[in-house]
This record gives C-alpha cells, sequence and structure tokens, in this order.
C-alpha cells in the first residue's frame, strides 16, 4: 500500500482531501500509530474514520467520550441481569453438568464488549474512532493509554485478553481541553483547517449533485468570505452542505439578498451572528460579487 | 532498527535537534518514526516535507510554527551552513540575551517588599493578615521560592473550596453516602451470589475550570513574579487549571509550570514568553484568548485576570473580547495591584470599560485580599 493508493481510496468513497490529509492517514497506517485530529467543529474530522473503514472494507467501531465515561462504558461490563437470572433458572434445576457454575457465569455469554474490548477481538483489523476525546476526564485519558500501547486488555475473572489485530485508531478533539503530553506523545498530530475556496467547491459539487454549478460557487465564494467576518459560531462544511442541499432542493440558481436573508438560519446558529450578518449583508455580496437585483 | 546512517538520517537526527531548541517535543522514538516513514513514501521533495509536517508537530502551535522552522533549516543546509553552527549561534544568542532578561523578571527587592506589605505605610495590618500561624510570624518581605511550600499548604485549603456544589453525577465513597446497587451487585458476583459487602456512592463536586491570565509587562514587573509564583502553586493543588501570560501577546504556560523545581519552571516561562516586561496590549491578548481558547469555557469555569489595566491597545477590543469571554463563562474576576492604593480609582481607559463587564473586581495585592477573592470563586 503507498500513498496514491490511500489517497485514491479516500477519493473514491466521496472525501475530497488534500496530500497532507492523506500523508497523515497514510504514514498513521504504515506506522501503526494513532492519528489525532483537532480542529474547528464541522471540518469532517469524524467523517476520515467513517471514510477509511469504508475505503479498506473493515468495520467502524466509535467510542462517543463524554464527562464521567468510565470503564464499564468503554471496555467491558458484566451483564448481571442476565448473570440473576441464569443463576435463578440453575437453582430449580438438577444440574448434572460437571461444568463449575462459577465459570459458566463468568464467561463469554454474559460479557458485554464495549468499544475497547470489541475493537481489539476483531479479526480484521477496525478502525477505531474515539470520538471528541477532550470532552473525557483525564482519568480515562491515562486510562486509554495504557490499552494503546499494550494492546490487551485484563478481565479478572477471564484472564488477559490480547488483541487479534491492532486496529487503526482515530482520536478527534475539538480542544475544549488540552491533551496530555503523554497522549499527543503516541500520536500523529492532524490539524484539519476550514477547507480553501477550490476544495470546498470541489466538496459541494460531490456531496451535492444537482446543484446548479454557478449556484454552487456562489455558495461556496458566500462561506469563505463569511468566515472571515467576526462570528461566534463559525460555520463548517456541514453547514455549507446544508444550504447547498436546501437551495438545491428548491431548485434555485443563484443567490439573491431576500434569498440569503431568509434562509441565514441554515448556516449561522447564533442569534448575534444573524443580526450582525444581516446588517452586513449588502457589503459581503459586493465581495462575493453577486449581484443584488433591485 | 536502523542500521545504516546515511546522510538523511544524520540531517533528520540534526533537525529533531534543531526542533527540540525550538521546543518541539521529540522523542528519539519519533525520530526513527520519521526515517521509517521516509524510507515509505516517494522520494520527492514534497512528499519529504509533507512526511516530516505529519510525523513531528504534536500540537497546534507546532504545526503553525512547522513551516518556517523547516524553511529556515533546510535553507541554511542549502546555503552550506552547517546545522551546528546555526544552532550554537541561536544559542549564544540567546545566553547574551538571558541576563537581560534574567535582571528584568527578577523583581527589585525593594519593590517587592512593598508590595507584599500591601502598599501600605503601617505595617500592623501584616499581623492581621492570616490566621495561619507559622505564616502569621514569618516576616513576609522573606517570602521567597523557599516559602512555596507554606503558600501551597494556603492554597491547598483554598481550593478544596473551589470543588463544593455537588453535581449530579455520582462517585464512589467509602464512608456516608448512599447505597450503590449497582456496584454492590457487580462486586459481589466476583466472589459468588452471596452479598458480602456494601458499595456506597455519593454525589460527585461540581470542579470548577480556572483561567488564570497574568499580565507580565513592564507596568506589572513588581507583581508578576510573585503572580508567576502564585500560579505555579495553584496549578500544583489544583489540576483543572490552565494559565496563561501575556504582555503584548498570549502565551499559555500550563506546560511550562508543570516543573517540579519554581526556579526551572520560572526560567521556563521567562525565556518561552517574548516580550517579557515589554509593552502591553491587553486587547489583543484577550482577544486571542477568546479566540483560541473560547472551546475551552464553559459555565463551570471562572476566568481570573490580573492586570493593572494600563496599556496602548485600543480599549474596544478589551470590552469586545471580555463580552465574548463573559457569554461562556460562569465569572471574569479581575485582579488589579494597583487598587490596593488609597485612592485609587479605575481610570485608565481599559479599566474603565472593564469594570461594567466584571464579576468581582479586587486589588488582590496581599494575601488577605487575595483569599477573600478565591473564596468568591464558587460557581
Amino acid at each position: 500500500m503507498n500513498l496514491d493508493t490511500i489517497k485514491s481510496l479516500l477519493q473514491s468513497q466521496g472525501y475530497i482531501t488534500d496530500e497532507y490529509v492523506s500523508m497523515s492517514v497514510f504514514l498513521a497506517m504504515t506506522l501503526n500509530k494513532a492519528l489525532l485530529i483537532e480542529g474547528p467543529a464541522g471540518v469532517g474530522k469524524t467523517e476520515i474514520a467513517k471514510v477509511m473503514a469504508k475505503a479498506f472494507d473493515t468495520n467502524l467501531i466509535r467510542l462517543q467520550c463524554y464527562e464521567g465515561l468510565d470503564s464499564n462504558h468503554a471496555i467491558y461490563e458484566w451483564n448481571y441481569q442476565q448473570q440473576l437470572l441464569f443463576l435463578k433458572m440453575s437453582e430449580n434445576q438438577q444440574l448434572s453438568n460437571t461444568n463449575p457454575l462459577e465459570s459458566q457465569l463468568f464467561s463469554d455469554k454474559f460479557l458485554l464488549k464495549r468499544p475497547l474490548l470489541q475493537a481489539i477481538s476483531q479479526e480484521k483489523a477496525p478502525v477505531l474512532l474515539i470520538d471528541e476525546m477532550d470532552r473525557a476526564d483525564e482519568e480515562f485519558e491515562s486510562f486509554l493509554l495504557e490499552i494503546l500501547s499494550d494492546w490487551q486488555i485484563t478481565i479478572p475473572e477471564i484472564g488477559t485478553i490480547q488483541a487479534k489485530s491492532i486496529p487503526y485508531v482515530i482520536i478527534t478533539g475539538n480542544r475544549t481541553r488540552e491533551l496530555s503530553e503523554a497522549l499527543r506523545r503516541r500520536c500523529l498530530y492532524l490539524w484539519i483547517d476550514y477547507p480553501e475556496f477550490d476544495k470546498e467547491l470541489e466538496i459541494v459539487k460531490q456531496k451535492v449533485p444537482q446543484i446548479d454549478t454557478q449556484l454552487a460557487v456562489q455558495i461556496t465564494k458566500f462561506m469563505q468570505h463569511l468566515r472571515h467576518e467576526k462570528l461566534n459560531k463559525v460555520p463548517g462544511i456541514a453547514e455549507t452542505l446544508d444550504w447547498s442541499t436546501a437551495l438545491a432542493a428548491m431548485h434555485f440558481d443563484h443567490l439573491d439578498k431576500e434569498l440569503i436573508e431568509s434562509t441565514l438560519g441554515v448556516i449561522l446558529k447564533d442569534w448575534q451572528d444573524i443580526r450582525n450578518t444581516q446588517l452586513s449583508l449588502s457589503e459581503l455580496m459586493e465581495k462575493v460579487g453577486v449581484t443584488s437585483r433591485f | 532498527m536502523l542500521q545504516r546512517e546515511t546522510e538523511i538520517s544524520a540531517h533528520i537526527v540534526a533537525f529533531s535537534r534543531y526542533l527540540r531548541v525550538k521546543g518541539f517535543m521529540v522523542s528519539p522514538m519519533r525520530e526513527s518514526d520519521a526515517l521509517l516513514a521516509l524510507t515509505h513514501i516517494e522520494p520527492t521533495k514534497q512528499n519529504f516535507y509533507l512526511a516530516l509536517r505529519c510525523i513531528f508537530p504534536q500540537n497546534f502551535k507546532n504545526l503553525r510554527d512547522f513551516d518556517a522552522i523547516f524553511d529556515k533549516y533546510w535553507k541554511e543546509i542549502e546555503n552550506g551552513v552547517d546545522a551546528k553552527i546555526a544552532m550554537a549561534e541561536e544559542e549564544s544568542a540567546k545566553k547574551k540575551k538571558k541576563p537581560v532578561e534574567k535582571k528584568q523578571s527578577a523583581p527589585a527587592f525593594e519593590s517587592l517588599k512593598n508590595w507584599l506589605y500591601g502598599n501600605k505605610d503601617k505595617e500592623e495590618e501584616l499581623a492581621a493578615y492570616s490566621n495561619n500561624v507559622s505564616l502569621e510570624k514569618k516576616d513576609f518581605s522573606a517570602f521567597t521560592d523557599d516559602d512555596l511550600a507554606e503558600a501551597e499548604k494556603l492554597i491547598k485549603l483554598i481550593a478544596r473550596r473551589l470543588a463544593q456544589k455537588p453535581s449530579r453525577r455520582f462517585e464512589p465513597t467509602r464512608r456516608g453516602g448512599v447505597l450503590d446497587l449497582r456496584r454492590t451487585l457487580q462486586k459481589n458476583f466476583r466472589n459468588g451470589e452471596e452479598i458480602l459487602f456494601l458499595h456506597h456512592k455519593k454525589a460527585k463536586p461540581t470542579r470548577v475550570k480556572l483561567f488564570l491570565i497574568c499580565d507580565v509587562s513592564k507596568s506589572m514587573e513588581i507583581y508578576s513574579r510573585f503572580f508567576v509564583q502564585f500560579m505555579y502553586a495553584f496549578k500544583k493543588v489544583y489540576h483543572r487549571i490552565e494559565t496563561y501570560v501575556f504582555s503584548t501577546s498570549l502565551q499559555r504556560i500550563s506546560d511550562e509550570l508543570n516543573e517540579s523545581d519554581f526556579r526551572t519552571a520560572l526560567r521556563k516561562v521567562s525565556s518561552t514568553v517574548p516580550h517579557w516586561a515589554g509593552g502591553t496590549d491587553i486587547g489583543q491578548s484577550l482577544r486571542r484568548f477568546a479566540e483560541n481558547d473560547c472551546q475551552q469555557l464553559d459555565s463551570k469555569s471562572i476566568v481570573l485576570i490580573i492586570s493593572d489595566g494600563l496599556d496602548m491597545g485600543k480599549p474596544e477590543i478589551v470590552e469586545e473580547s471580555l463580552k465574548a469571554i463573559k457569554k461562556r463563562v460562569n465569572k471574569i474576576v479581575w485582579l488589579n495591584p494597583l487598587a490596593g492604593h488609597t485612592g485609587y480609582k479605575p481610570e485608565a481607559r481599559t479599566m474603565k470599560v472593564a469594570l461594567p463587564l466584571l464579576d468581582v473586581f479586587s486589588s488582590g495585592h496581599n494575601f488577605e485580599t487575595l483569599k477573600e477573592v478565591i473564596l468568591k470563586l464558587k460557581v
């Protein structure tokens, strides 16, 4: 596998990438390192993992982090309701079975595999997406380090489980908290920013194929300029795509002031942003080169 | 792992060293990763650059600096200048600069004493400043690095107060609390079906996230050393804290303060911060904070700004950034050591626009007032 294969594989799944992104993915895979992706919201950080899983035809296992996430939800848990039921049932039956009760009680049958355990027990290396790592507590982070370096999990009742295959790990973060040096040291770092005009246009055209070319160009230009404005919440690619889809569905072929004003809520999600943008709309439209009909 | 030393591997090693000088964390592991990576790619200039750019930076700041460093290094190689000479030159330049910096960062003893006495004429004030016996007896002017342990003790007391309000989440506890049925069943089933031990849980306290932003410009010189010390001590006992200093631009120093020895930490901080004891631009610095770190702020955060409010920048920017920050945090606290003077009026333009936006405004010029403020840091 080389750089170009990775690139074309990602492209074939509809993920428009640049050299930097594909190089990062390529190196993370060849060097067997986790890939830590940071960047503003809505630039397609999570999408990379999804696309990778599709491109390499393997499973995507996702661990969504949140405050208070613990090992019960990340690794494994015993299904104690079922265990209780099993005990009750076995009380009534005369057990001629020589198999001791306990080893039955703590067998695979009652083990609820959570994402991390699932990831290491796959035959074919899956893509393990650890989403929004910065939302989890620091304790969880250091605990995760252990698994990321050893690739084995110990369950007291069963023993140590070695990874059958080493997953491709993608960790994403929104920088709500600085991740620790120790974690960074074990990862390759990838920063994804808002895309340039050409890239964004290509994405729009790919994801919303029914869109009019002129409209696509105008929307992309508008978004590019809009991101330079002072906003509380800068719209990402997801917003561009939403807007494009909406306008394309209504069969518009160009932007005008009224249209933008009435659909601003699709791209801006903050009251003040909408207000400010409405006030400076004419200026913005001039920059974009959209001529108003009035 | 890598048997043959070729010219390129020597260069990578030299480049890694150069990066370390520039503040990158480059482990030997990463150097070998870089060399391994190069064996996997098509040997073009672009690929070479991209691969190194993927391997070496470990955070956003690194990534931003990387291009310039890369260009500089390889250009110098092209010019036939030995990288070692370049490094040596830079180091010697640093050494030349350092004594000056050191001089500036160490506040004059008299002025420090003045500050510690709270800019008040009478010394009787001091006797009442604390009910901590050992500190009470201690001559406050002798409050140096070595007394950090004492300060830490005090801050520890304070820090405990920062986590008081119960949250909706639970955490296991040994004593008290309510029965944790889930854990009780889970743990006891390990040993069979009898329930032998009970486990309890109690509500987890809501922990405040603190952001300390300290002005280290020229006008704050006599206070800044103490406040950096304060931040250092605070960081040691309280983990949910991010620390920044600014003069003309903002710099995060949380990692630099993670030293076991304060002197080393201070040296690290003053060498990484540009314009230590230089001019002030509060507006730009706060704007930088509001833009870059707003993701980290939430309703449990408190931002604590330590500055005298004297600057050359535009007050509108201060106002705007404070408003942006205020929207996201629980509280903004501003400590202005000048406010300890009797008859102080917030007449600096920056202070005037900032005041209506602050939740707490205080002097924080001695331990008593500082303590008072910190006790107010509750969400």
